[in-house]
């Protein structure tokens, strides 16, 4: 909430020609609370990785912290500390957007990421895909009951038993890089003939046979991995130049 | 499109046997052949490559450092860290291997006076040229590999 607060505040920050100062007096106008609310929105999303959907919740949320604030500051004025916390984030604000600037501003050319693309093609392999048949239970009881007589663990026998018992069965294909934690850890480290334990998702169990995997010989393409390629590359430079940037703009005036 | 067909004019009428750079620094071994024009390019590379490092034209071999390499370092930290290193050296192509399609192994023996070692190389095609993959040492550690 104080982020949100200090988030409405920063809408009357004055940016001077050398330095910031922040000149913060209560505010009962009401024309820019659309804007606010837009602000107020992009922050929880970028800061709290929250997705608020309705303008019109983000504005009276908006409009809800102007009038906490304004009252916070109609009992007393700031602290020192407080113009300096408001300050600080300030500055942090516009110094991440410089660097966004900066990086939307870099020139790589296409053959030097393709030849990062071709040197690192082991990061941009296509992970392999799982085999899997399920089977479908509605009660624990049930699905251990069938785990418990799964003692011949191979594929045809298993599915011969669904079929007797009406058994709910589906043939999957699940991708190695994206498998839910807990289908991973039953699995463990086989890649075929394999049956797990019961499983719970969405109110039903299932028990997940692996038959096999399927190793796919082919890369992510470039055009897919071009962006987090460039990413990379002016990360790497970024901590380098990191002080010749602070250089160059700490002396201009 | 002009500039491979003649290109694969040249090939065709050479027999895939570009002469590579008269070096007293670089060589391909007598016994080796090359396959094909994209084999053969590497070879003049390589040989073209190494003959600068050898005499420590550092400005030119840089050029065939793979691109996203100079993007990250500039000519003279290239050049301030192979200061450091060995000069006047023979290298000796010895074998070529496609490990895709784009990127080749090559091993290759270093010699210097008495000292010799066999070594290999990582080269990058990328639009047309070899590149080659810099090394920070000539004895990286062994959990290094370039491949």
């Amino acid at each position: 909430m104080i982020k949100i607060l200090l988030t409405f505040l920063l809408s009357i920050l004055i940016v001077h020609a050398k330095d910031i100062d922040i000149n913060i007096v209560p505010d009962f106008s009401t024309s820019n609370i659309q804007l606010l609310g837009t602000a107020l929105k992009e922050h929880l999303r970028a800061d709290a990785n929250f997705i608020m959907d309705s303008a019109s919740d983000a504005e009276r949320l908006a409009k809800e912290n102007r009038t906490l604030s304004n009252a916070y500051l109609q009992k007393r004025p700031l602290s020192d500390y407080d113009k300096a916390y408001i300050t600080m984030l300030g500055n942090e604000y516009l110094a991440k957007k410089f660097v966004k600037e900066l990086q939307n501003a870099i020139e790589i050319s296409d053959t030097a990421l393709k030849s990062y693309y071709l040197d690192n093609l082991k990061k941009y392999q296509q992970p392999a895909m799982l085999n899997v048949t399920t089977y479908q239970f509605t009660t624990f009881e049930d699905a251990l009951r069938f785990y418990q007589a799964c003692t011949m663990k191979n594929a045809a026998a298993i599915q011969a038993k669904a079929t007797e018992g009406g058994v709910q069965m589906n043939d999957l294909q699940l991708n190695q890089q994206q498998l839910d934690p807990a289908i991973h850890k039953a699995l463990g480290e086989h890649t075929s003939n394999f049956l797990t334990y019961p499983l719970y998702f969405q109110e039903n169990y299932y028990l997940i046979y692996l038959n096999n995997l399927t190793a796919i010989d082919s890369h992510l393409p470039f055009e897919e991995v071009k962006e987090h390629i460039k990413q990379a590359l002016w990360q790497q430079t970024y901590l380098k130049k990191r002080q010749e940037i602070l250089d160059q703009y700490g002396k201009a005036k | 499109m002009l500039k491979h067909l003649s290109l694969c004019f040249i090939l065709l009428f050479t027999g895939c046997a570009l002469k590579p750079l008269n070096s007293p620094y670089a060589k391909v071994d007598q016994n080796l052949t090359f396959d094909n024009s994209k084999t053969a390019l590497l070879g003049e590379a390589f040989v073209e490559y190494w003959h600068y490092r050898s005499s420590r034209l550092y400005n030119k071999s840089y050029a065939f450092e793979l691109p996203y390499y100079r993007y990250l370092h500039s000519l003279e930290e290239y050049t301030q860290y192979n200061n450091a290193a060995n000069a006047d050296f023979m290298i000796t192509m010895n074998k070529i291997e496609l490990i895709q399609d784009n990127i080749a192994k090559i091993t290759y023996l270093y010699q210097k006076n008495d000292y010799t070692q066999t070594l290999q190389d990582k080269w990058i095609f990328v639009d047309g040229r070899w590149y080659h993959k810099f090394m920070l040492s000539f004895t990286p550690p062994s959990e290094f590999t370039p491949f």
